[in-house]
């Protein structure tokens, strides 16, 4: 998926940012799609009706 | 269940395009929905049919003049026997639907807090942000929101957390999402505005948001001043205020011209966001930015600040 910088120092996402573009990381661009869609609408809606229908609103 | 979703502007941003999505899905043998925006946002053209939606009798920002007479009526004859244009609004869109639950979606329509507590109507809050917004809103908004709700639901573990902290007790997590449907790329279109662009970078980043500090914007000068001229960055974004003015001089003042401040694009939007090689999230502050699933479903890498514990949040594959 990518680099996530902890120290929120901007050099060091500059240097994250260096070794993406470099190739210096491992990336697989099918698990980073196939993540992707579990967050798709069709899915979480679903998820969220069920969340509605479980509660008592009355 | 009928349900009466309130958003504040039916804009594009992240958590009213979850709202609309999830209408847009929604099983309508089980729910039946309606709307009240406090703006007429480019969304509400998207709205199914079978969904109707309200807007309040007057636009809800108000106009000096008309809040200067609200005020002077409010002393005259006591506030709660003026007729306040958003309260009629609301309890005529609500006599109309009859709703079982408002869905107040985001802390940012505190107005139908207020007034659902004070009709005694059941309401559910989603939660879309965390401190930078919380500062925006008042002491008893916040309190209201959190206190009063049958329901709190927060778009991330992150802000859930920040909600037991207030002492919110109902807590659901639910994510934010997207329309993978509506990623279709064009690739004729890509390369079009490439050209229009007139880039012919080694590699491009791209940022979707508005242009405020919360996003950190102000970022990108250094950040472009540090990668080099070999590296275009486009932003995705609209901003209109002072701290705009700012990046577009400091980025002419470092005679930086390898960032693009492209405003909304919306009809380009994915082939923009396809034009690049990866995705940079300069965020201080960001729950679960939309932008990142979105790149995420076109196979871009990402580089970001842990802003709103992505890590945890979204439990993906990174690589650091």
């Amino acid at each position: 998926m990518g680099i996530v910088i902890d120290s929120f120092d901007t050099l060091d996402l500059v240097q994250a940012m260096h070794k993406v573009s470099n190739n210096e990381i491992n990336f697989n661009k099918e698990i980073s799609i196939a993540r992707a869609n579990e967050f798709d609408a069709e899915i979480q809606a679903q998820y969220w009706q069920d969340m509605m229908l479980s509660r008592d609103f009355a | 269940m009928r349900i009466l979703f309130f958003t504040p502007f039916a804009g594009r941003n992240g958590a009213e395009m979850m709202l609309w999505y999830t209408i847009k899905h929604i099983n309508k043998d089980k729910f039946s929905c309606a709307l009240f925006s406090g703006q007429k946002g480019p969304l509400i053209d998207e709205l199914p049919k079978s969904v109707p939606f309200f807007l309040p009798h007057v636009p809800l920002k108000q106009t000096l003049g008309q809040r200067v007479i609200i005020k002077a009526k409010n002393r005259i004859f006591g506030k709660n026997k003026v007729d306040d244009p958003y309260k009629k609004s609301v309890i005529d869109a609500h006599n109309k639907f009859k709703p079982d639950v408002w869905y107040i979606n985001t802390v940012l329509c505190p107005e139908a807090v207020s007034l659902a507590l004070e009709l005694g109507v059941p309401y559910v809050v989603h939660f879309h942000d965390m401190l930078f917004v919380y500062q925006h809103i008042t002491y008893n908004n916040l309190k209201n929101a959190v206190e009063g709700a049958k329901l709190l639901v927060g778009c991330s573990e992150v802000v859930c957390d920040k909600l037991r902290i207030m002492g919110g007790t109902n807590i659901a997590l639910h994510y934010e999402c997207i329309d993978t449907s509506k990623i279709a790329l064009d690739k004729k279109n890509t390369e079009k505005l490439k050209k229009k662009l007139n880039i012919n970078s080694s590699f491009i980043w791209v940022m979707s948001g508005s242009v405020e500090y919360r996003k950190g914007t102000d970022l990108i000068p250094l950040i472009a001043r540090s990668l080099g001229k070999s590296v275009s960055i486009l932003w995705l974004g609209l901003g209109s205020s002072g701290y705009s003015y700012y990046i577009e001089k400091e980025l002419k003042y470092y005679g930086i011209e390898n960032v693009f401040m492209l405003g909304s694009k919306s009809d380009d939007y994915y082939d923009y966001l396809a034009l690049a090689d990866g995705l940079v999230l300069t965020s201080r502050e960001d729950p679960f930015p939309l932008v990142m699933i979105e790149a995420a479903a076109l196979g871009l890498p990402i580089v970001s600040f842990n802003s709103g514990e992505l890590k945890n949040s979204l439990k993906m594959v990174w690589v650091s």
